[in-house]
């Protein structure tokens, strides 16, 4: 078999590495997405915990 | 890549005493062997070092993924067994060792590096070992099964967390902002707007257009272009005394918002609890159901406990009855999937649960936020506020019970029109009530334009920048979502495309494979092919052309043989697939259904298609033996035998010198057990040394008849060609009272009723000695040869020269 068949590992690791290149996604999500990938940390608590962070940012900021 | 360099087992299974197997990392090995030889407890040594069980040993009357059955039962007590594997990288190689501890058997490697715990964890995903009984796992597994096998080997589980990880997040951002209903929030506040100036304001044009209009009575000198010029004004227009007046107005128009934003959220309410009331009961109605999903909290705690061998023994952790654990953890597993039917039903009833809690928590939210206005403590207004106060205990104590409502724990709940009793229209006179308050203030204040406008631009400025806010917010958390929904849909589009290929590169490999083993057989196309409802996959099929026409499944439409033969290419696709680390694998027995044709193809197979792996097989065929020895010939193949004594169990056929030290040991205990084996061995593999040497050659005969005529044929050609060479030693006494011997008729001791005394033996021994002093040379130890013969004396001697024969030509 090809080396281009993948992995489940590999396929994440894909996917996560070029999510920015996903037209119509918000850049900083992307990012979070990456970064809390990368770090083993997606899980449901820490992305939702994270996604209210920037939205407060985002609000406190202009305020 | 990893390959195998030793291979040691010491009282394992059937190995009594140590089998050892020494190879280079580039050395495939063959062992034949009649069943019973214990050819199979290097294949379980194999699968104990990897996978710290042996399934075939797990059955219930074993137990303990079958550690129980490993131990050579003769092993002395207090001895450990032990399986040693070398590799090519030395840093993965460990003894393991199989001993009592506190009187249970325990398992203990003795390498405890990360590096190779590590390399113990990724092996697991690879595939090592194949035996005959495992060839039609795969075949005739469901739909379900073969997705599951293929999902966890390649890895495929974590990927399908992660997609949920990601589903839950875009519902709960879905949630999120039907809960906070920004839209009917914007709706109260504009129309705040067009009650004050008449018109609505869509955007900051209209909204200072609609400024300068409402300021032009007062002839400023401020032009109004920005915030900041508006705030100049209001400090401009604005007088002291009128301060508080405008304070309160302020308040009021807070309070009525908020109460008109409260009954906004108490009319959603409502439906949001019909649908999770009726969700609540079709599922609590449904007994079985009920009990099901009740008992699905402990059943995946059970899994999960026993998984992570928090708990080890054979017993249920619960009840503390006998159970073996593994067949324990399968049943709960079927018991967990039986759920899944059930799940969806769950999961619905959850979301329902978390959206109407989200407005009911909003709800409580928005009436909280009207309790601290400045407005209600006034003394006049202490009746409104205890009433407000009363509802909001209504809406806490509903939360309160709603969030202790749980499929598993309660089966009753209120019914939809008692769960949150609230006369909207008291709300809406509190509403009037107030209204009238605040526009008492400004009619007593009418004669005054100035206050007028103050009161007015007050209101719309702070009702416009809530407007601001509140889009910027609804904004923020619409575009997470759309981020959100669309990462998640390109993953599952990924997830697809990623199983998609696999099963596609696979079934070219798996076709490929089959059909160098059945050309022309009718079957092809072979293809492994994933069957989805939704977005979700939910088994995987295998279908081929079978005659030209497209069939599934392949246990409908082949025979016993075909069907192995697919299992062994599943199995070799699968190891050129996933084989990241090791490049070895292990085929025990598996030709058995094969027919002679299909031997010599597998044969062919393998060697021309994974040569560059190192390969372990074992076989008890003769014909196969013979098929891939010859095949492999100047291969770099090791080819050993395997035989049993009583004395040392499974053991691989020993090299000459160690086979005459036993020879001479048991002779000196004078014990005859396979003691004339040993001897005829010993004396097969010195007159093929002696044949080889000087060129002997023996009449080509077809496989199977070799090995039955060795020593007599290698004797008599050995003979005539001294005669031929007119060497001296032509009419030495040896080779009579060899070729007479009894003992070269009895290959096997059990099929014979010759019984074999010690003198027998050592006679026969005594005769093998005297014909290997013949031709050795007592002084440097090597036979004479064909290479050191002189053509000017016509004598053929050992390598120092001091034996040497004539040699004519």
């Amino acid at each position: 078999m090809t080396d281009a068949i993948k992995s489940g590992h590999e396929i994440l690791d894909d996917f996560f590495y070029k999510i920015d290149e996903i037209e119509g996604v918000d850049g900083e999500v992307a990012l979070l997405l990456k970064s809390l990938y990368q770090q083993g940390k997606l899980t449901h608590t820490n992305l939702s915990n994270e996604l209210l962070k920037i939205r407060e940012v985002k609000l406190h900021g202009k305020d | 890549m990893v390959k195998i360099k030793g291979i040691e087992l010491t009282g394992f299974r059937g190995v009594k005493k140590t089998l050892k197997v020494t190879l280079d990392s580039s050395t495939s090995l063959m062992l034949y062997g009649d069943n019973g030889t214990g050819k199979s407890s290097i294949s379980d040594a194999f699968e104990w070092f990897y996978k710290d069980r042996v399934e075939h040993l797990s059955g219930e009357e074993i137990g303990r993924k079958g550690i129980d059955a490993l131990r050579n039962i003769f092993l002395e007590n207090g001895k450990d067994a032990t399986v040693e594997l070398k590799f090519s990288d030395s840093r993965y190689d460990s003894k393991k060792k199989l001993y009592y501890k506190k009187s249970k058997l325990t398992s203990e490697h003795s390498n405890l590096s990360e590096e190779f715990n590590n390399y113990l964890a990724n092996s697991l995903n690879e595939n090592l070992l194949l035996r005959y009984k495992d060839l039609l796992r795969f075949i005739v597994f469901t739909k379900g099964e073969r997705l599951k096998e293929i999902s966890h080997i390649i890895g495929f589980s974590e990927v399908t967390k992660m997609k949920e990880v990601l589903k839950k997040a875009s519902n709960e951002l879905k949630t999120q902002n039907k809960s906070k209903n920004y839209d009917s929030l914007i709706s109260t506040k504009q129309a705040l707007i067009i009650e004050q100036i008449g018109q609505n304001i869509i955007d900051d044009v209209q909204y200072f257009d609609a400024i300068k209009k409402l300021v032009a009575p007062l002839k400023l000198p401020v032009e109004v272009k920005d915030d900041r010029s508006i705030e100049t004004i209001l400090e401009f227009i604005k007088k002291p005394e009128d301060t508080g007046a405008i304070i309160a107005q302020a308040s009021y128009e807070k309070v009525i918002e908020g109460l008109k934003q409260f009954r906004i959220f108490l009319q959603s309410i409502l439906p949001s609890y019909e649908s999770y009331y009726k969700k609540f009961q079709d599922i609590a109605k449904d007994t079985e159901k009920f009990k099901a999903i009740s008992l699905g909290g402990l059943l995946s705690e059970g899994l999960s406990i026993l998984e992570r061998r928090v708990f080890e023994d054979d017993k249920c952790p619960l009840c503390l009855q006998d159970k073996n654990r593994d067949n324990l953890i399968d049943e709960i597993r079927k018991r967990i999937e039986e759920l899944s039917s059930f799940k969806k039903e769950k999961e619905g009833l959850e979301e329902d649960h978390r959206s109407t809690q989200k407005i009911i928590q909003n709800a409580l939210s928005e009436i909280d936020t009207v309790l601290k206005e400045k407005c209600l403590s006034l003394e006049e207004n202490n009746t409104i506020k205890g009433k407000i106060s009363s509802v909001r205990a209504s809406v806490f104590e509903a939360l309160d019970r709603f969030k202790k409502y749980s499929v598993t724990t309660s089966k009753d709940i209120l019914k939809p029109n008692e769960f949150l009793q609230i006369d909207d229209s008291k709300i809406q006179s509190w509403e009037s009530t107030l209204s009238d308050k605040m526009k008492k203030i400004s009619a007593e204040r009418a004669t005054d334009p100035r206050f007028t406008i103050t009161s007015k631009l007050s209101l719309v400025r702070q009702a416009h920048k809530e407007i601001k806010s509140l889009k910027e917010e609804a904004d923020i958390l619409s575009d997470q979502y759309r981020s959100i929904e669309i990462i998640y849909r390109e993953f599952v589009k990924k997830q697809k495309e990623g199983l998609i290929s696999f099963l596609t590169g696979i079934s070219r490999d798996i076709n490929d494979l089959y059909l160098f083993m059945n050309p022309s057989e009718n079957i092809e196309e072979i293809e492994l092919i994933p069957l989805g409802e939704d977005e979700e996959f939910v088994g995987i099929t295998i279908q081929f052309k079978f005659h030209g026409e497209v069939v599934s499944p392949p246990d409908k439409y082949l025979s016993e043989s075909h069907l192995n033969c697919l299992g062994i290419c599943l199995f070799l696709a699968s190891v050129k697939a996933f084989n990241r680390i090791n490049n070895f694998f292990i085929l025990d027995d598996v030709i058995s259904s094969f027919d002679t044709n299909h031997r010599a193809r597998f044969a062919r197979l393998l060697v021309e298609k994974f040569s560059d792996y190192q390969i372990i097989l074992f076989t008890h065929e003769k014909d196969w033996f013979e098929i891939v020895s010859n095949m492999v010939r100047g291969k770099n193949w090791l080819i050993k035998r395997m035989y049993w004594d009583h004395e040392n169990g499974a053991t691989i056929e020993p090299p000459p010198f160690t086979l005459k030290e036993e020879i001479e040991n048991k002779l000196k205990k004078a014990d005859t057990t396979g003691l004339g084996n040993s001897i005829r061995i010993y004396l097969e593999h010195l007159l093929k040394e002696i044949c080889h040497d000087l060129k002997v050659k023996v009449e080509f005969r077809f496989n199977g008849h070799n090995e039955n005529r060795m020593s007599h044929e290698l004797l008599s050609e050995l003979k005539s060609k001294l005669k031929d060479r007119k060497c001296e030693l032509k009419d030495q006494a040896a080779f009579d009272r060899l070729s007479s011997s009894m003992f070269l008729g009895n290959r096997t001791s059990h099929d014979s009723s010759f019984t074999e005394s010690m003198d027998d033996l050592k006679m026969f021994y005594s005769d093998v000695q005297e014909l290997e002093k013949l031709f050795r040379c007592s002084q440097c130890g090597n036979l004479i040869s064909k290479k050191h013969y002189n053509d000017v004396s016509d004598k053929v001697r050992c390598s120092c020269g001091r034996l040497q024969y004539n040699w004519k030509k």
